[in-house]
C-alpha cells in the first residue's frame, strides 16, 4: 500500500512541475485540516494555521520546481514536518513555551530542509520589504519584466513610455534602486 | 555594472540571446572570474525577485481557494490521541486515494471542463465541414452538377427504412430545424421525404418518402426487435458521418443511457457527427436501437435509443396521418448470414438524411 501512496505522490509532483494549478489547489485543500488541527491544538489560531500552512506548501512547490528534486517521503509528511517546525519557531519567537507537539511524521533530512526553508523565508521577507519600499511604478515594471516575463514592448505600452529605450532605462534605474534597498543593512 | 551589461545579462537570464551571443557570454563567464562573480550575484538576485513575484501570486490563489475549505468545528482537538495515531496511516491512505481521484478526473477532464453541453447530438453541421473542404468541393461540384443537388444541405444525419412502404426512422434532432428533408443512398438515389411523426423526448422522428420516383420495396430483410439487448452484446452500425457510408462496430456497454435514461443504451461503438439516426444492429441482424448522441466527458461513451421505444413511436402514429398503415417486417432474413453479408443487405436501407433550412 505504501508504494502505491508514493506513486500517487510522484504523480502529483510531476503535475505540479507542469504548473497544473488545479492539482496544487486540490493538494492545498486536502492537507489544510491536518495543519489546522496541529496549530490549533498548540495555542494557535486558524489564521496562524493558514499562514504557516501557506509557507509550507510554497516551500514544497518551490522544491518541486528544482530539477534535482526527488521526493523522499510522502507529501503529507513533508507538509506536516515543515509546518510543525515553522510553528515551533513562531511559538519560540512569541516566547511561548511550546507544548509538546507530537512528532508523528518526520523525514530524515528535515534539518537540512529547514535550513533551506528558513533561508528562503528570510530572503523572501527581505525582497518583499524592499519591493514595498520601492513603490510604484518601479515595483510593477520589475515584476512584469522579471516574473510575468513581459517583453519590453509590452511594458512600454502598459506604462506609457515613449519608446522601448525609455522603458529599458526606467527598468535599469528601478533595478538599481531595488538592489540598494535589498542589500541595505 | 553598467546598464549595457545588465541588459545583456537580463537577456541571458530570459534566454533571449542568439546562440552565438550566448556562447560569447559563456566563454567570458568561464575566463573572467570577477565578471562571473558579478553575473552570478545578479542572476541570484533576479531569481529571488522572480520567486517573490511567484510567492505573491501563489498566496493570492491560495487565499481564494481557502474560502472553500469548510471552517473548523472550533473544538480544540487534542492531538495526538492514541486513537489518532493508530488510525493515521489509514487516514493518510484514504486522503491520498481521494486526491488520486482528483488527479485522474483532472487529467481526463481538462479539455472539456469548459464545455457547456455534456451531451452532443450527432447530426453533422455541413457548413463547418464544407469550409475545410472548399477546394475539394469545387472539383466535386463539377461532377455532382449533373445530379440534382442544387444547394448543400444544412445538416445531415442518418436514417434507415423501417417499412418497405417508405417509412424512415431517424433522430429528432437531425430534422429539428428542417424546412425540407431529403434522403439519399446508392440504391434509391435522392428522394424527398416528409416528417410524419416526432418524439422529442426520445429523440425519434419518422419520415415518409414523398417522391414519385420511389417504388415501395416490399418486405424488408431485417426486423426491429422489441427485446432488450444484453450487456456485452456485439453490435454494429452503418451511418453517414461523411459522404460515404461508414461501418462501425462495438458492444452494448450499459443498459441505460445518458444520466440513467432507461430508454437508451450506452454503447461502445465509434460514432461521429452524422451517425445520428443510424441503426444499431446485433449479431443476428436485428435492429436493437438507433444512434443518438455521445457524452463529452467520457471518451467513447455513445448512446442509442432502444428499439422498443422506436417501435412504440411507430405504433403510436395515428392511422389517419398515414397514407397506408406501416407494415413492419416480421421475418429476419439476415439471421444466418455473416457480418459482411448482413452489411451488404442492410446498406440498401440506410440513408443519409439531408436537412435544408433557410436559417
Amino acid at each position: 500500500m505504501s508504494s502505491q501512496v508514493h506513486y500517487i505522490d510522484e504523480l502529483i509532483v510531476s503535475e505540479i512541475r507542469l504548473k497544473n494549478d488545479r492539482i496544487l489547489h486540490e493538494l492545498y485543500k486536502l492537507h489544510f485540516p491536518m495543519i489546522r488541527r496541529l496549530v490549533m491544538a498548540n495555542s494557535g489560531s486558524e489564521h496562524e494555521a493558514k499562514d504557516i500552512y501557506q509557507d509550507a506548501i510554497i516551500a514544497f512547490y518551490e522544491r518541486c520546481q528544482q530539477p534535482d528534486f526527488q521526493l523522499s517521503c510522502k507529501i503529507s509528511t513533508y507538509l506536516y514536518a515543515v509546518s510543525r517546525r515553522l510553528w515551533l519557531k513562531r511559538l519560540n519567537e512569541k516566547k511561548w513555551t511550546p507544548m509538546s507537539i507530537h512528532e508523528a511524521d518526520v523525514f530524515p533530512d528535515i534539518d537540512t530542509e529547514m535550513v533551506r526553508v528558513d533561508e528562503n523565508e528570510a530572503n523572501m521577507g527581505r525582497m518583499q520589504l524592499a519591493l514595498s519600499q520601492l513603490g510604484e511604478p518601479c515595483n510593477s515594471v520589475l515584476l512584469d519584466f522579471y516574473f510575468n516575463k513581459f517583453t519590453m514592448e509590452e511594458i512600454t505600452g502598459k506604462f506609457g513610455y515613449t519608446n522601448t529605450d525609455t522603458a529599458k532605462n526606467q527598468k535599469y534605474k528601478c533595478l538599481q534602486r531595488l538592489k540598494k534597498l535589498f542589500f541595505a543593512k | 555594472m553598467d546598464q549595457d551589461i545588465i541588459e545583456m545579462l537580463d537577456q541571458y537570464f530570459r534566454n533571449e540571446l542568439s546562440q552565438e551571443r550566448r556562447r560569447e557570454i559563456d566563454e567570458r563567464l568561464k575566463n573572467d572570474a570577477s565578471f562571473k562573480g558579478e553575473a552570478e550575484r545578479h542572476f541570484a538576485f533576479l531569481q529571488t525577485l522572480e520567486n517573490a513575484g511567484r510567492r505573491a501570486a501563489l498566496k493570492n490563489s491560495f487565499d481564494l481557494i481557502h474560502q472553500h475549505i469548510p471552517a473548523d468545528e472550533r473544538k480544540p482537538v487534542v492531538v495526538p490521541s492514541p486513537g489518532f495515531r493508530r488510525f493515521w496511516p489509514a487516514i493518510a491512505v484514504a486522503a491520498s486515494v481521494a486526491l488520486l481521484s482528483v488527479v485522474t478526473t483532472v487529467l481526463t477532464m481538462q479539455n472539456v471542463s469548459e464545455t457547456e453541453s455534456k451531451y452532443i447530438d450527432l447530426r453533422r453541421n455541413v457548413e463547418q465541414i464544407q469550409r475545410s473542404q472548399k477546394a475539394q468541393k469545387a472539383i466535386l461540384d463539377d461532377i455532382a452538377s449533373k445530379k440534382a443537388d442544387p444547394i448543400a444541405a444544412s445538416y445531415t444525419g442518418t436514417g434507415f427504412m423501417v417499412s418497405g412502404s417508405g417509412y424512415i426512422a431517424t433522430s429528432y434532432h437531425v430534422i429539428r430545424d428542417a424546412d425540407s428533408v431529403y434522403i439519399q443512398n446508392e440504391r434509391f438515389g435522392i428522394l424527398k421525404a416528409i416528417v410524419v411523426r416526432t418524439d422529442q423526448v426520445n429523440d425519434v422522428a419518422i419520415l415518409k418518402i414523398d417522391d414519385p420516383a420511389f417504388t415501395p420495396s416490399g418486405q424488408l430483410p431485417f426486423v426491429i426487435t422489441s427485446a432488450q439487448s444484453d450487456l456485452g452484446a456485439g453490435v454494429f452500425t452503418l451511418g453517414f458521418p461523411r459522404e460515404e457510408i461508414v461501418y462501425g462496430e462495438g458492444t452494448i456497454s450499459a443498459a441505460t443511457g445518458y444520466k440513467q435514461n432507461v430508454t437508451a443504451y450506452q454503447i461502445a461503438v465509434p460514432v461521429n457527427p452524422g451517425n445520428s439516426g443510424g441503426p444499431l444492429v446485433n449479431q443476428t441482424g436485428e435492429v436493437v436501437g438507433m444512434i443518438s448522441g455521445i457524452q463529452t466527458e467520457a471518451l467513447g461513451a455513445a448512446f442509442a435509443v432502444k428499439s422498443n421505444i422506436l417501435l412504440d413511436v411507430i405504433n403510436n402514429i395515428p392511422a389517419d396521418s398515414l397514407g397506408k398503415s406501416i407494415q413492419l417486417s416480421r421475418y429476419n432474413r439476415l439471421k444466418n448470414h455473416d457480418r459482411t453479408q448482413q452489411v451488404k443487405r442492410l446498406r440498401d436501407y440506410v440513408f443519409m438524411v439531408k436537412v435544408y433550412n433557410q436559417r
